[in-house]
């Protein structure tokens, strides 16, 4: 959900880039990580541990491990601190990673 | 009050402001609407909205044909959302007479370039999966028949004639008409107004305003009553007619059931209260065509007027050969918002350019009536 | 090999203010920054600081750091973002990474000031790892530098000045926090940032604590228990709270971890949050080679950070014979940091440092005399005057700065409370846009008969405009009272003053607004028709009860218009002054209530 309106940030206006999560065909912002342009998709689920626990975004400095996903076929990739870029694969990561 | 002007109309439905739409898009300003009430305050405004092409004489096939051509341009020309769906008429035969009768009908809408089909029960039933077709022997069927808010549309006609020059006056009843010369002086309760042509555009008080000027024209009031239900979720349903238990009903836009019938016995009357002999009656027909539909709710029962003449066909045209400029736009027979596009264009064509083009209307004048050279139409609920 | 006198790690508050003294001495000063923007957690402060007026004082934390950059001397001035330190090899080359293009670089720097800040703490309750419980400063990355709102509705772990101001932040965004959940009895964070919201309505549950998060796929909800002073659960006092989102703000540890690989002191410092590389008054390490400041150094606020990083640069430019007067130089700024330092949030790390010094401590220094700022109001006062509720030792004085006419006084000690002198006050309320605390108000009792004239400083959406009803709400966020708003001043800072009015006996009370209920007013409830847009059609040439209702289906509904025929007979009447008692307003039609076909079917036949 992007803040449309703030009373003390003026938050430029950005441009629609596309990229995939799962398959699926979404849109982010130009600026945005790939972390907020979930985030702004409603995807809270960024990847599920071997244990079957469902991760997301954290600290949003690149400082823990929550938010690691396969990024164009390359897992463990620290999403909130990558950039998005227009057509890239984002895949909610299974398990460890792999590269498969 | 206006002292003179081009045209007056005597009635705000949606025939008179049709009509008043036409001329001022042919380019006439100078016109007067004289409404004794409110925008749709007589039958206009207790009309169910079907739009028609199926009927049982050329003239009323011709007339409905174009008015559903207009009426599929009206959102973009009149601007406005008067809520028009084309959700075909499905008319169901339940005796061999009317089988013999159907075919004979199709072949002549077919003529006139109709696109329309006898069908078999079970093709009915494929059209609309709830209906009853157990005693149904066959059913017509036309796919761009439909549905519309006649309220929205006689608006959108106002709206537009306004902004064309047209004056209307509500809450202004038409009391007498004087010959002045060539011209009309009409006077009202709120002063007089003199026209060179008059329209007669008013509905089950057709009679009336032409007795103003000495004629008894032979059209009367009769009640039809008509039923809504609580709103639904859309389903594609085709307007169902029996002429047979007399009943015809749609789901409209907005998702209302909006049924009716005919009662053969309804006396000759202005009458418009509601009486529980049509709501019982018309809930046995619906729940025998609908029976998934039994606990559907009813939210509302009223009653119109419809205006109806000897042949059930509306009479266009001058009033008499010594009145050319006294028109009749009278006696649709409850037909009257489906055929108000084409009349409305046609009165407006006779006026600003002296007789009608688009559509041939010549056998729908007094003429007929008073020859006793007419054919009934029996297609009506 | 990429050489330099000084190389800079971390490029928040702390770095930038060491690369102002660095180079400002002519010293080849490179600065790498693991973000693409730098900044530190500056970016995401969109509050005013504290401190005093002299050090940004009254600013907004996103605009300081290009206010430090103007200071850096550019010539001698290199930053690398996108660049993270990642080793601290044996012969003292310092490895780098650079993550865009995906490439090792090594540097050689004769002196390395270590600003690299700190990471969240966090609590460990069920399911604490859900998505949708975020820290922090996760959440004011996510929305003040994304413009991205993490939730709608918040559940705030901590009362701390970090849990208290991003919940403020939070508001302003757009999301509702439902409570901020303290296991202290008290709030940590200073009492102006606990009023500003209380007075927005957020329940504070003091001496609670989270026990479990629960939802599916991301929070849904959270359940918080009382406990008592041993931190063990009351059992009967579990409550379950409807969130989508959990902030952590339970504190902040240094992370200086990189300091670590060189094997210079660390010590653990409760009172600074964690494991630091000691160090002394002047930011040095252990290594003559090491400095140290900002939060790497012990957990404290930004502006002490800006100044711990300007002694960092010049204890580093001192070691290298580039300060000719370094005890002057240090000097102001170890006095500010002192006062900065004074008061009940501060003395706690200035307690840490001094153990790290081998500095004496007096508990006495712990206790602050405190001044009594309230004043009486003459009966006989007419003059607007401003209402000053800051009764806690915060290091601050814009207010005092802001008066052009010298009525508020702090004085040399900033953390001394600022007294009004009434008689001096114009009521002019220039204070009260410049108190980072929002903690002034401005009181006219003159406005009007029966009516006080109370004006509030203002940092929400929408901004309301004169004459807008309004509710008053009093310093809990309770409604007490409806209000009038009488006037809007914009100011640049973006703190605007709203002045409302409200009866006499609610002016002591009432120190906030709520906006007139904003949406749809319905009229008709049965077809969803809003009063709009029957204005609208009225305006259109609908004034006739009978058209509008064809026009718009008003009444038309399973109610058949008793609910709505009264209210539309008078908005016709008001519109167009008609006496509309003549107009027909519908017939009502049987059913009187929608009933189903089938119950006048019974008895059977077609």
């Amino acid at each position: 959900m992007r803040i449309a309106k703030h009373p003390i940030l003026d938050f430029k206006k950005q441009k629609r880039i596309p990229f995939y999560y799962n398959g699926e065909k979404i849109f982010g912002m130009t600026g945005d990580t790939i972390a907020s342009a979930l985030h702004d998709n409603g995807i809270m689920v960024y990847r599920v541990t071997d244990k079957s626990r469902k991760r997301g975004f954290f600290c949003a400095i690149g400082k823990c491990s929550s938010c690691m996903m396969k990024v164009d076929g390359i897992p463990n990739i620290k999403t909130c601190v990558t950039e998005l870029k227009a057509g890239m694969h984002i895949e909610c990561q299974k398990g460890k990673g792999s590269y498969k | 009050m206006k002292a003179a002007a081009d045209v007056g109309i005597i009635g705000g439905g949606i025939i008179g402001s049709a009509i008043g739409y036409y001329l001022t898009k042919m380019g006439l300003k100078d016109i007067v609407l004289f409404e004794k009430d409110y925008l749709t305050s007589g039958c206009t405004g207790r009309c169910g909205g079907g739009i028609r092409q199926q009927w049982s004489t050329s003239d009323n096939v011709k007339l409905a044909k174009r008015s559903v051509e207009l009426f599929e341009k009206y959102e973009d020309e009149l601007d406005f959302d008067f809520e028009y769906i084309q959700q075909g008429y499905l008319i169901l035969a339940f005796t061999d007479d009317e089988v013999r009768d159907f075919k004979k009908n199709v072949a002549m809408q077919k003529k006139h370039g109709l696109k329309v089909d006898l069908i078999s029960p079970r093709q009915a039933k494929k059209i609309v999966p709830f209906l009853n077709t157990n005693d149904v022997l066959a059913a017509t069927y036309c796919p761009t028949d439909g549905l519309a808010n006649p309220f929205l549309t006689t608006f959108g006609y106002a709206e537009r004639a306004s902004e064309g020059g047209m004056t209307i006056l509500r809450k202004t009843r038409v009391n007498s008409i004087e010959r002045k010369g060539g011209s009309y002086r009409i006077r009202t309760d709120k002063g007089d107004c003199t026209v060179k042509y008059i329209v007669n555009a008013a509905g089950p008080w057709a009679q009336e305003a032409a007795k103003m000027i000495g004629y008894d024209i032979p059209v009367e009031p009769e009640r039809h009553q008509i039923l809504v239900t609580e709103p639904l979720e859309r389903m594609v349903c085709p307007m169902v007619v029996d002429f047979y238990h007399g009943f015809y009903g749609s789901q409209e836009k907005r998702g209302g059931f909006v049924m009716g019938e005919s009662d053969p016995s309804e006396p000759v009357s202005y009458k418009t209260s509601s009486h529980w002999k049509f709501v019982e009656s018309i809930s046995k027909k619906f729940t025998y065509l609908f029976p998934r539909f039994s606990n559907v709710k009813i939210l509302r029962q009223w009653a119109g007027s419809y205006c109806v003449s000897p042949d059930a066909q509306p009479i266009l045209g001058p009033i008499s050969a010594d009145d050319p400029n006294y028109f009749l736009a009278v006696g649709y027979s409850g037909h009257g918002f489906m055929l108000a596009p084409a009349t409305g264009e046609a009165i407006a064509e006779w006026i600003v350019k002296g007789k009608p083009l688009t559509t041939d209307i010549s056998h729908l004048t007094m003429e007929r009536i008073e020859k006793g050279d007419y054919s009934q139409e029996y297609n009506v609920v | 090999m990429i050489r330099t006198d000084v190389l800079i790690i971390g490029g928040g508050p702390a770095g930038l203010g060491a690369a102002i003294e660095t180079t400002n001495r002519g010293l080849k000063t490179l600065l790498v920054e693991e973000n693409p923007i730098y900044g530190g957690q500056l970016i995401k402060q969109t509050h005013k600081f504290f401190g005093s007026h002299s050090h940004f004082a009254g600013t907004r934390g996103i605009y300081i750091q290009d206010e430090l950059l103007k200071e850096i001397k550019k010539e001698h001035f290199s930053m690398l973002p996108g660049h993270s330190a990642v080793g601290i090899y044996d012969d003292g080359v310092i490895g780098i990474y650079d993550s865009k293009k995906n490439r090792f670089k090594k540097v050689s720097a004769k002196k390395v000031i270590v600003a690299t800040g700190a990471s969240e703490k966090t609590i460990p309750f069920k399911n604490n790892d859900l998505p949708g419980i975020y820290g922090a400063g996760g959440v004011q990355t996510l929305m003040n530098v994304y413009g991205v709102l993490p939730g709608k509705k918040i559940l705030m772990i901590g009362a701390g000045n970090i849990g208290l101001i991003v919940s403020y932040q939070l508001i302003q965004a757009g999301a509702d926090v439902v409570g901020i959940v303290e296991a202290l009895p008290k709030a940590g964070g200073y009492d102006v940032h606990l009023a500003k919201i209380r007075r927005m309505g957020v329940p504070v549950f003091f001496k609670h604590t989270i026990v479990e998060a629960f939802g599916q796929d991301s929070v849904e909800g959270a359940l918080i228990v009382q406990i008592d002073n041993k931190w063990k659960h009351l059992n009967g006092t579990q409550m379950q709270l409807e969130c989508d989102t959990i902030c952590l703000a339970v504190g902040l540890t240094p992370s200086s971890e990189i300091l670590m690989q060189t094997g210079i002191k660390m010590t653990f410092s409760p009172s600074l949050g964690g494991y630091v590389p000691v160090h002394n008054e002047f930011m040095q390490t252990s290594s003559p080679d090491y400095f140290v400041g900002g939060d790497a150094a012990g957990i404290g606020e930004a502006t002490s950070a800006i100044i711990e990083g300007r002694l960092a640069g010049i204890s580093a430019s001192d070691s290298l014979g580039k300060e000719k007067n370094a005890e002057k130089a240090y000097k102001e700024h170890v006095d500010y940091i002192e006062k900065l330092r004074d008061g009940n949030t501060g003395i706690k790390v200035k307690k840490g440092k001094y153990e790290l010094w081998n500095k004496p401590w007096d508990t006495s220094m712990e206790t602050f005399e405190k001044k009594d700022n309230t004043i009486k109001i003459p009966k006989g006062r007419t003059k607007a005057y401003v209402s000053i509720e800051c009764y806690e030792d915060i290091p601050c004085n814009p207010c005092e700065i802001s008066c052009h006419f010298k009525a508020i006084t702090v004085g040399p000690n900033i953390t001394d409370l600022p007294m009004l002198a009434l008689e001096k006050c114009t009521g002019c309320m220039s204070c009260l846009a410049q108190c980072p605390g929002l903690a002034i108000f401005g009181i006219n009792k003159n406005l009007a008969p029966g009516r006080t004239g109370i004006t509030i400083p203002y940092e929400l959406l929408p901004l309301p405009e004169k004459g807008d009803p309004v509710w008053g709400a009093d310093r809990d966020g309770k409604i007490i009272c409806s209000a009038r708003v009488e006037a809007v001043r914009k100011n640049k800072n973006k703190t605007h003053l709203i002045t409302i009015s409200v009866e006499n006996e609610y002016a002591e009370n009432v120190r906030h607004f709520y906006p007139g209920a904003s949406g749809d007013v319905l009229i008709c409830r049965c077809l969803d028709i809003t009063a709009d847009e029957i204005n609208d059609a009225i305006d259109r040439g609908y004034t006739d009860f009978e058209e509008l209702k064809r026009y718009l289906r008003v009444t038309t509904g399973p109610c058949q218009g008793r609910g709505c025929r009264q209210l539309i007979m008078n908005m016709i009447r008001a519109k167009t002054g008609e006496d509309v008692s003549s107009h027909s307003t519908g017939t009502p039609r049987p059913p009187e209530s929608a009933l189903p076909f089938s119950a006048f079917t019974k008895g059977g036949g077609k």
